[in-house]
């Protein structure tokens, strides 16, 4: 059997991170395989995106072998929580209390890590299983998301024994491991996101000892010879592209610019240019 | 109303809008567009790249400057918001004793409250705004927000960082009072502390209950200054600009934002659409792709004039051409501050 592969999808905020995951998951879930596109946001992107009733933490059901959940980190939190109890009642009464709610809203770190552990749990078999040959996380934009990655570590220096101090192991094990995590940083071809994706690159590899993949959106694509003077601002725009990415020594891949208006035709589009 | 009227009838203006729109640079030249009509303003901004500080020529140890232009007829000033130093300002102005205040700000949890992703940087951009207001320094102050997941939840931050002083709070952590029920509660509370400590180690628990015990006397202070700030952002003085990009999903997404800030009783008066592709004008001649990129451009425009007519013109929308080259300094702002005053006016 095939291992679970894991993505995360992250990057500046702007440049089309979420576009990407989408599309990402839409190109396996093409190629037959069953995938899990999962949003980690409080108030869901792609619902209004793809123009869904709604979403849910459960898996939903989208296209053909592709799925969508929304994780928020306080329902991954009273799953985990319950699971730790034994005890599903319990940890929903746990939760009822808005003073609870308040109080890890001021330790990110738990939340962190039980978003983590979710993402992680179906590749170390704690909890539900997550059936999914990928799961591909719509992951935070750059600093979130290195607190995100930080959350595991930051724990094992303060818990080191006990139950939460092995699933941050755990966790970790399974982020390091390229077999089954990869991340992949979107940018643009425009400076100051390149010195994000720069910065971000650099964490990662130091956090995690990954070289996370690098993918240029929106890069425009080259006009065909006999174009007119009208193009000339697309063909500046294209020259400009290419020279600040040719100055990158880092490997890279490149996104074309899809002028398509629909949500749909977009994202089918890109499904067809996702790197291989 | 055109830009020019809004901008001298406000006395504020917040710019709102997702992660990489370009609403710092948008602030700044709204910034510039109110100096060189004569007035004396303030742009404050999060900036975390410190790209406009850079582009200004700003000092990164000084936390408020002045910015010079031969053409601003008033002035330019640049404040950069420091989280943690807005938080202890605001500490200090609560009854806390000298050591309970040193005994906050070296807490873990008001170090990650502070800085971290909780919320709270949306409500110190918040405060910082309030306490220059208060100053009654400036004709105009132009806040570029941070980037939020969501517009509305920026608004709404104050209400929220307050609800982690709520008086349920301080009595759930500790239970004062000894009656039946009440020793329920208490023993409910001991209980999923004990949980929270599995969660997080005992080390949390001793710094969160040494938190709130040091700060219960800030209650107080922050609930009169949500009060202050919600009261701020409701003032007819107090103006909105959203700034979006030349994006179909990012402008169906303004549009949604603009109904629900209004549900809310914020009323946008502008919308910035930054960055639009200059208009090519095509023959029918032309390859197909240039062709594709023409029928994008009709789609974007019909959704524009669709978008200013459901408005029903209480919205004035700007649109600010694309350019190739980046921002890279003063100059560049202030040739797109011109662009804004020629167009709009």
């Amino acid at each position: 059997m095939v291992q679970q592969k894991i993505y995360f999808v992250s990057g500046k905020g702007g440049v089309g991170k979420s576009t990407l995951a989408l599309a990402l998951a839409t190109c396996l879930a093409n190629q037959g395989q069953k995938t899990l596109l999962v949003e980690l946001v409080d108030q869901s992107y792609f619902k209004e995106f793809l123009g869904l009733e709604s979403v849910s933490y459960k898996p939903q059901l989208i296209q053909n072998q592709l799925y969508l959940s929304q994780w928020r980190a306080m329902d991954c939190l009273k799953e985990y929580v319950s699971y730790l109890l034994h005890n599903e009642s319990l940890g929903g009464l746990f939760f009822k209390s808005p003073a609870i709610t308040a109080i890890i809203e001021t330790a990110p770190a738990i939340q962190q890590l039980a978003i983590l552990g979710k993402i992680t749990s179906g590749i170390r078999h704690v909890g539900p299983p997550l059936d999914f040959a990928n799961i591909v996380v719509d992951a935070y934009a750059s600093g979130h998301f290195k607190a995100l990655l930080q959350a595991p570590i930051g724990i094992q220096q303060a818990v080191s024994v006990g139950p939460i101090a092995q699933q941050s192991r755990q966790i970790v094990d399974v982020l390091k491991n390229p077999e089954i995590t990869q991340f992949i940083l979107a940018t643009l071809p425009e400076e100051m996101p390149i010195v994000e994706m720069k910065e971000q690159h650099q964490d990662i590899e130091k956090v995690i000892g990954q070289k996370a993949q690098i993918w240029f959106n929106k890069v425009e694509e080259e006009l065909p010879a006999n174009s007119t003077r009208v193009a000339e601002f697309l063909k500046k725009k294209r020259e400009q592209q290419q020279k600040l990415m040719g100055q990158l020594t880092l490997k890279y891949s490149q996104i074309p610019m899809l002028y398509e208006y629909e949500a749909r035709e977009l994202i089918e589009g890109l499904a067809l240019r996702i790197p291989q | 109303m055109s830009l020019i009227d809004t901008m001298i009838s406000q006395k504020i203006l917040i710019c709102l809008g997702n992660g990489g729109v370009g609403k710092t640079t948008v602030s700044a030249s709204l910034g510039v567009v109110a100096a060189q009509q004569g007035k004396n303003v303030l742009v404050l901004t999060i900036d975390p790249a410190k790209r406009l500080a850079t582009a200004l020529g700003l000092e990164s140890n000084k936390n408020l400057q002045k910015i010079e232009h031969s053409s601003f007829k008033g002035s330019l000033h640049v404040g950069l918001l420091n989280h943690q130093e807005v938080f202890l300002n605001l500490l200090k102005q609560s009854r806390l004793s000298e050591e309970s205040m040193q005994k906050i700000a070296k807490n873990k949890l008001f170090e990650q409250l502070t800085t971290g992703l909780s919320g709270s940087q949306d409500f110190s951009a918040l405060e910082y705004l309030y306490n220059f207001d208060a100053e009654k320094k400036y004709d105009l102050i132009v806040l570029d927000t941070p980037p939020s997941h969501h517009a509305v939840n920026f608004l709404r931050a104050p209400e929220n960082f307050s609800k982690l002083f709520s008086a349920e709070v301080f009595d759930w952590i500790f239970p004062q009072k000894k009656g039946f029920f009440q020793s329920v509660i208490a023993t409910g509370s001991q209980q999923a502390l004990k949980v929270l400590e599995k969660l997080t180690g005992s080390n949390f628990i001793s710094e969160l209950t040494d938190f709130f015990k040091n700060i219960y006397t800030w209650r107080s202070t922050l609930e009169n200054r949500v009060a202050d700030i919600h009261k701020l952002l409701h003032q007819s003085s107090t103006g909105y600009v959203l700034v979006t990009s030349y994006d179909p999903a990012k402008l169906r997404e303004s549009s949604r934002l603009i109904s629900s800030l209004r549900t809310e009783g914020f009323l946008m008066n502008h919308v910035v659409v930054n960055r639009v592709l200059p208009t090519l004008e095509i023959s029918e001649k032309e390859s197909s792709a240039l062709l594709k990129i023409k029928k994008f451009q009709t789609h974007m425009k019909n959704f524009l004039n669709q978008f200013i007519t459901e408005q029903q013109n209480h919205i004035q929308v700007l649109e600010i051409p694309e350019q190739v080259e980046a921002i890279s300094g003063l100059e560049d702002i202030v040739k797109l501050a011109d662009y804004m005053t020629e167009t709009y006016s």
